[in-house]
């Protein structure tokens, strides 16, 4: 059986970022005569005012190694990255992110989303958001509430229709339309509104003291699920590549609690946890 | 290589929407693709084309649920969103997501190999799905909810013995309650509808307002601040239960089966 690391598919090191993201995935994988869902990689892709592709982009239909980088990546001085490489062959997707600065508020020396065999993981170093650190190694999905300004969902997993899993490294939404109007901005927030205006390519009023200001300036401009703007910083797709019942490749480093295999029904259900909505019922 | 970098950079710089806001500009210092494939567009994952079974939402070709029984009691809280099949390893025909009012729970009514059939909280009534029992966390819930229409009585039922028994209020000829086999979806507050402190949406809608108050007929179980409505058929379809029979029912898990019938 043909196996290699994908660590190594990707011919060219660059600095620590890649000696870094390399001991993410150092198990081997199939790439030869196996089969299974396509894989495929990004590093950043942002959508609403700000429009960028998924960049770089790499996918790998056929399990040979694909790999890709870029050294910069800078539309806006509110939104630079540093080195970015995608790596995806069969059963296996990566990709790393390096210098990661959006509005000054989310920082990050390292984002490496990883998937093997249908198994993500995510990693973060010394990354914060508004002062506050984030986990190196986040719970699949967990989610940061940062409102009105932004909110976060760390290394996400969404299982697509031919099995494979896409795991999204930090996706960042940027004033969600969902967020009190009358919510008061903080010091901080207020501090990172011009560079969210830059970023947005828009003007905001001089003082704004509440979200519903900021938003009043930006009427129109909301997209997709009432958010501003949306930013993905890494993405990994793969799925599981079945290799004649030799079973999948060691778990990753950093694989998310979620991942473990479903347990037999034995624990008992939790009471719900009553949320605040607003859903108008049948009276 | 030299060519494909130079294609890199300018397939990337046509992506980025240069001409955006605020004359931001991209600034590409290095870039080297060992494979020469560009970045390709419009990443979708395919899923995404996929409606989300939602009570917001109709699917369609989503299998009808012909059972009326209880379950082993069995519930499933997706721990990621997964493609909803018509029948095991079968045609994706929605995503089920993990959260709709806080963490998702849908009862399984039935099991083949790694694949669990679920309700789904989506329309049509009755709506059910297939989906992977690997993306799950599974328990159980000792509890089932039963409503009759014509005598009015709601019992909850632990481990196979009715423990409480309600007088209470159901959906008016012209908008009935609807029969079948549901569950509990969720469990909220919602500052818009005083009525009641604690609204529990149920996975089935009302068979006669596809759109009620803005909302999409989503059923519910819920109480009322008069007692006279307890007895009588004259909600637009919701449950009205007494305050501490709503008590109790908040205490019972989500995913908990439902079920309605015409006795």
């Amino acid at each position: 059986m043909n196996r290699k690391k994908l660590a190594g598919a990707g011919a060219v090191a660059i600095g620590a970022a890649t000696a870094v993201t390399a001991l993410l995935i150092g198990s081997t994988v199939a790439v030869a005569d196996e089969s299974g869902p396509a894989s495929s990689a990004y590093g950043i892709a942002a959508s609403g005012l700000l429009k960028i592709a998924p960049t770089p982009y790499v996918e790998s239909k056929d399990g040979e190694p694909a790999h890709s980088e870029l050294l910069k990546l800078e539309p806006n001085k509110d939104l630079s990255v540093g080195v970015l490489t995608v790596d995806a062959l069969g059963g296996a997707a990566r990709t790393s992110v390096a210098e990661v600065n959006v509005l000054g508020l989310l920082k990050a020396d390292l984002i490496s989303t990883s998937c093997q065999d249908g198994k993500g993981a995510l990693e973060i170093i010394n990354g914060s958001v508004l002062g506050q650190k984030l986990p190196e190694h986040p719970i699949s999905g967990q989610s940061i509430d940062l409102a009105p300004l932004l909110s976060l969902t760390l290394g996400d997993e969404t299982r697509n229709a031919d099995d494979s899993i896409t795991v999204t490294g930090i996706e960042v939404k940027v004033l969600s339309g969902n967020t009190d109007r009358n919510a008061k901005l903080t010091d901080e927030q207020k501090k990172a509104l011009p560079g969210l205006a830059n970023l947005l390519g828009v003007q905001l009023p001089p003082a704004p003291a509440v979200v519903g200001d900021v938003l009043d300036s930006l009427t129109g401009a909301l997209v997709g699920d009432n958010t501003l703007q949306k930013i993905t910083i890494g993405s990994a797709t793969c799925g599981a590549w079945h290799d004649g019942g030799q079973g999948s490749a060691e778990p990753t480093p950093g694989d998310h609690a979620s991942n473990e295999p479903s347990a037999p029904a034995s624990d008992e259900a939790p009471k719900p946890e009553v949320v605040q909505a607003n859903l108008p019922v049948t009276g | 290589m030299a060519v494909g970098v130079a294609a890199l950079l300018l397939a990337v710089a046509a992506f980025l929407g240069l001409g955006g806001p605020s004359g931001g500009s991209s600034s590409l210092t290095g870039t080297r693709n060992d494979t020469a494939a560009p970045p390709v567009p419009g990443v979708v994952p395919a899923a995404d084309e996929l409606p989300l079974s939602s009570t917001y939402t109709t699917v369609e070709e989503a299998p009808t649920d012909v059972g009326t029984g209880t379950t082993d009691g069995t519930v499933v809280h997706p721990l990621r969103e997964t493609p909803v099949r018509d029948a095991p390893d079968g045609t994706a025909i929605a995503r089920m997501g993990s959260e709709q009012f806080g963490d998702t729970w849908l009862p399984v009514i039935g099991e083949q190999g790694g694949w669990l059939h679920v309700l789904l909280p989506s329309k049509p009534a009755r709506s059910t799905g297939w989906i992977l029992a690997a993306d799950v966390k599974r328990a159980t819930t000792p509890y089932v909810i039963t409503v009759h229409l014509d005598s009015k009585r709601l019992e909850l039922v632990k481990n196979g013995t009715v423990t409480d028994t309600w007088t209470v209020g159901t959906g008016k000829p012209s908008a009935p309650t609807p029969a079948g086999r549901t569950f509990l979806l969720g469990a909220f507050s919602d500052s818009k509808q005083k009525y009641s402190p604690v609204i529990l949406p149920l996975g089935t809608h009302s068979p006669t307002h596809d759109s009620f108050g803005g909302g999409p007929g989503t059923v519910a179980i819920h109480t009322w601040p008069s007692s006279d409505v307890f007895g009588t058929a004259t909600s637009d379809g919701c449950i009205r239960v007494p305050a501490d029979a709503l008590e109790k029912l908040t205490e019972v898990p989500l995913g908990t089966l439902v079920l309605i019938d015409e006795r």
